[in-house]
């Protein structure tokens, strides 16, 4: 019992750390609150359940594609309906979000009336054993390819000059003005990645986990969960906010029904915002 | 009568006013002045209840002010203008003003009256309906000085409410400054315009690097060879 | 009451406005009549989203405070009349009545907690979506509330007193336009003629110099809260007395808070009549778009990215909202006299003695 929720929960915990890390940056770069970010993961999952790979090469191949999708979908977002919300007071940011996250999920609704599809496994086998527990292989493929990109993000972060041009304008935007960082560009930029890195989250999650429109607001929710929780000093503590958020629901998944989990971690959300309510808007330290 | 008694303040490291005291008595204009970031505002928010001193008391009428809310301060009849209204330009006039006249009495007839006489000797009665976003700014403080008046406050803070008016209007709202002062109100005068201070202050004190270097009438500070070093020499240039 | 009068200028844009509200008024009583029957329904489907968009608005857009907590008021509304109503046999009056009290409870609820902790519009927006998943997650999983299946109503009271009618919709119908007509007013007399309605766009603008002016920005962000949410419970009431039935996915979905919240934008926020002619405008939507044969399921998909469409396009064009949209409009067409009437009351009033 206890490794079955060790090994399940850890492993969609990975998955929801992709997730949130893209939030992450988006709100740290930009420091733009997005309601939508859940709804680009949908980008993955349905687009992938639009193509119907039937092999793994192809399957790779449409999720590099959605990626790719949900990037320009993300920049063009960004030019056009964000940029000028930017070092603006007022809600316009926070409407347009959630009401763009709502368009989308109606949208999939039209398109996709079949709720709760998935795709044809593309992994060569179908389940290993993890620990005595029966893994999924769509699941655990999910989990290594994300924890991959994860590490490979925070590389990129950390350790490289593009990295360095996003934690400038994180840190002090007339700073990186100053030293001639073009922001406009890194912030579509980096709306661009947040979205792909969102789609593919998606693509690997839909081998396995059946896709419905409202899954939009609850992983836009989880996500901003998870940043919240995270803090906002480093990666990492997403990462860690992540694994937490998948074996709390693991957890709570094998003692009570489904939606009560959900009801516990929304309400325990609620007290994490009023007690850590600088987690996402003042920053002590950033993530340098 | 304000007294103000060994007050100071910092942000993080940096202090903005060390050891103030100074005292307003009823019925008198005090001018505070002193050169950009002596600290002026910082000491009339600290009155208003804006801001907590890190240090002194603060007391109105033998009342404590010191850590009071800012509403609570209000109540016990302290008002003040600001320098800045920039995201107030939606509301109405006639309402900004009526607002406080709720301070004197409950009932809407009443309020309404109150608002109205002030609006009329203000000559801002034109304007009742506008917003303030869409009158001239200066006549924003002005509006300000009205809505502080019509709280009928045992001390009044100014905070610059003549910048920008031509000189007929600053003659009209000297005109006001003195008949609230005569009613017995203290006025405590944040002030760059000469004009207004030479008319109208009783006493003045002067602020530099968050401390008082002078206080005494127009004339006696005026002689202080700190007070010119520090701020007359400059102010006279502009 | 001088100062009234004179307060009352009435400006081409007031008349046209007024003419407006009295014909739409007559309108809305003559519609049953008028009307093919089944229309009747959409009629108080419109009046529904109306009360809705209207009542979220005393907190969204009079304070500021961007809540997507009312839809657990709108849930409460239901399920209360459900609950006493349906399974207990309790008068359906007093049922609503209950409901709109622990809804305004729980609007005061957050909105004290959410002050007490100094949460900002973003993390409001945040944790009162939160709040209303958990409750939409509670109502699903417990038996008081039916479950996923819901409740049915199987009382056979019917009229006023049951506030239930079988087979025609309209005293349904006159009843929700009666009960909007009175929130509107009871709000436009909290707004224009109490300290605490007059206070309220001082606390939305800039709460600090609220604060220096007296009004305590705390206590009147949570009752106006907590009004606000009081009423959305009508409009949840209402429509489970309506459709007979009510289960956390018809009243308690995340997507209707944003709607109401959506729909008040989208009509213009700081305006009264703006939320009620967004809500009116999407039940006429949605009735048009089934006249053009489409699938039931799609019809609301639809006016929902209709919805939200309009919305962005509105706040992209950096617009207020429709009925801000239409003032602007008509003072255009149409310039006030204001101006020129005023000038010499300047000249006298410089000339007057300062008062004492």
């Amino acid at each position: 019992m206890l490794m079955q929720i060790l090994v399940t929960g850890l492993l969609q915990g990975v998955i929801y750390a992709l997730i949130g890390l893209g939030l992450f940056l988006v709100f740290n770069v930009m420091r733009v609150v997005n309601f939508a970010h859940g709804y680009f993961v949908l980008i993955g999952m349905y687009g992938l359940l639009w193509i119907a790979p039937t092999s793994l090469p192809s399957y790779l191949v449409a999720a590099m594609g959605v990626a790719l999708f949900a990037a320009t979908f993300g920049y063009v977002i960004e030019r056009w309906l964000l940029e000028f919300t930017l070092h603006k007071p007022g809600h316009a940011q926070l409407v347009i979000t959630i009401s763009l996250g709502i368009a989308m999920q109606y949208f999939f609704q039209i398109k996709f009336p079949e709720p709760y599809q998935t795709i044809a496994n593309p992994w060569p086998f179908s389940s290993v054993e993890i620990l005595g527990v029966s893994v999924n292989s769509g699941r655990l493929m999910a989990a290594v390819i994300s924890l991959a990109l994860t590490v490979l993000i925070s590389w990129v972060v950390y350790r490289t000059s593009l990295g360095q041009n996003l934690r400038a304008c994180s840190q002090s935007l007339p700073g990186a003005v100053h030293v001639g960082i073009n922001f406009p560009r890194v912030y579509r930029g980096t709306f661009a990645f947040g979205a792909a890195i969102a789609a593919i989250a998606g693509a690997l999650l839909i081998p396995f986990q059946p896709v419905s429109p409202h899954f939009g607001l609850d992983l836009t929710i989880k996500a901003f969960i998870i940043v919240v929780i995270g803090g906002v000093a480093s990666i990492w503590g997403t990462v860690l906010a992540g694994l937490i958020l998948g074996l709390a629901e693991a957890a709570g998944s094998t003692f009570v029904s489904g939606s009560l989990t959900s009801s516990v971690i929304y309400l325990l959300f609620l007290l994490v915002i009023l007690v850590r309510p600088q987690g996402l808007i003042v920053r002590k330290a950033d993530f340098a | 009568m304000l007294e103000v008694a060994e007050v100071a303040k910092s942000f993080g490291g940096l202090r903005v006013l060390t050891d103030v005291s100074f005292t307003a008595p009823a019925g008198e204009v005090t001018a505070l002045i002193g050169p950009n970031g002596a600290g002026k505002s910082t000491l009339v928010n600290l009155i208003s209840g804006y801001l907590q001193p890190n240090a002194g008391r603060i007391q109105l009428d033998g009342e404590e002010l010191t850590s009071r809310p800012a509403a609570k301060v209000f109540k016990m009849g302290v008002s003040r203008t600001f320098q800045v209204t920039g995201n107030t330009a939606e509301l109405n006039v006639f309402e900004c003003v009526a607002m406080a006249a709720y301070r004197q009495s409950k009932d809407f007839s009443t309020v309404n009256r109150i608002a109205e006489e002030q609006l009329r000797a203000f000559g801002l009665w034109r304007y009742r309906t506008r917003r303030l976003g869409d009158i001239p700014t200066a006549m924003v403080r002005v509006v300000d000085f009205a809505r502080g008046m019509a709280s009928n406050p045992k001390l009044l803070l100014l905070d610059e409410v003549m910048a920008g008016l031509t000189p007929a209007e600053v003659d009209v709202v000297i005109d006001q400054v003195r008949a609230c002062r005569d009613t017995g109100v203290a006025i405590v005068m944040i002030e760059h315009v000469l004009q207004a201070v030479t008319a109208l202050a009783d006493s003045v004190v002067v602020l530099n690097n968050g401390q008082i270097i002078a206080t005494g009438s127009m004339q006696d500070v005026s002689r202080s060879e700190e007070v010119r070093a520090a701020y007359l020499g400059r102010a006279a240039t502009t | 009451m001088t100062t009234l009068k004179a307060l009352r200028n009435t400006t081409p844009r007031q008349t046209i406005n007024t003419l407006i509200v009295v014909a739409s008024m007559i309108g809305a009583i003559v519609f049953p009549w008028v009307v093919d029957p089944a229309l009747v329904g959409v009629g108080f489907i419109a009046l529904i989203y109306a009360m809705r968009n209207f009542t979220w608005n005393i907190a969204g857009g009079l304070v500021g405070l961007l809540s997507l907590a009312h839809v657990a008021g709108f849930g409460i509304g239901a399920f209360t009349v459900a609950i006493l109503t349906w399974g207990h046999g309790v008068n359906v009056w007093l049922a609503i009545l209950v409901g709109m009290l622990l809804s305004g409870l729980v609007g005061i609820v957050v909105s004290s907690i959410m002050s007490r902790f100094g949460v900002n519009a973003f993390f409001f927006a945040l944790g009162t979506a939160a709040l209303s998943l958990a409750v939409s997650g509670i109502a699903a999983s417990w038996s008081l509330t039916g479950e996923v299946d819901g409740l049915q109503n199987h009382t056979s009271g019917e009229g006023l007193l049951h506030l239930q009618w079988f087979l025609d919709p309209k005293p349904l119908y006159y009843v929700a336009l009666i009960l909007l007509v009175v929130i509107v007013c009871f709000t436009m007399w909290l707004t224009s003629r109490t300290r605490f309605g007059r206070s309220l766009p001082f606390i939305r603008e800039d709460p600090d110099m609220a604060a220096s002016m007296g009004i305590d920005v705390v206590r009147n962000q949570a009752l106006t809260m907590g009004l606000s949410m009081a009423l959305t419970a009508i409009p949840g009431s209402l429509i489970a007395q309506y459709t007979s039935f009510v289960s956390y996915e018809s009243v308690l979905t995340l997507e209707i808070g944003i709607l109401m919240m959506v729909g008040a934008i989208i009509g213009g926020s700081s305006t009264l009549a703006g939320p009620i002619v967004a809500g009116i405008g999407i039940a006429a939507l949605e009735e048009g778009l089934r006249a053009f044969d489409v699938t039931s399921s799609s019809v609301s998909s639809i006016t929902q990215i209709i919805y939200a469409a309009i919305v962005i396009l509105i706040l992209r064009l950096g617009a207020d909202g429709i009925v801000p949209m239409w003032n602007a409009l008509l003072d255009r067409l149409f310039p006030s006299r204001e101006h020129h009437e005023v000038e010499p009351e300047l000249e006298s009033n410089d000339k007057e003695p300062a008062h004492a």
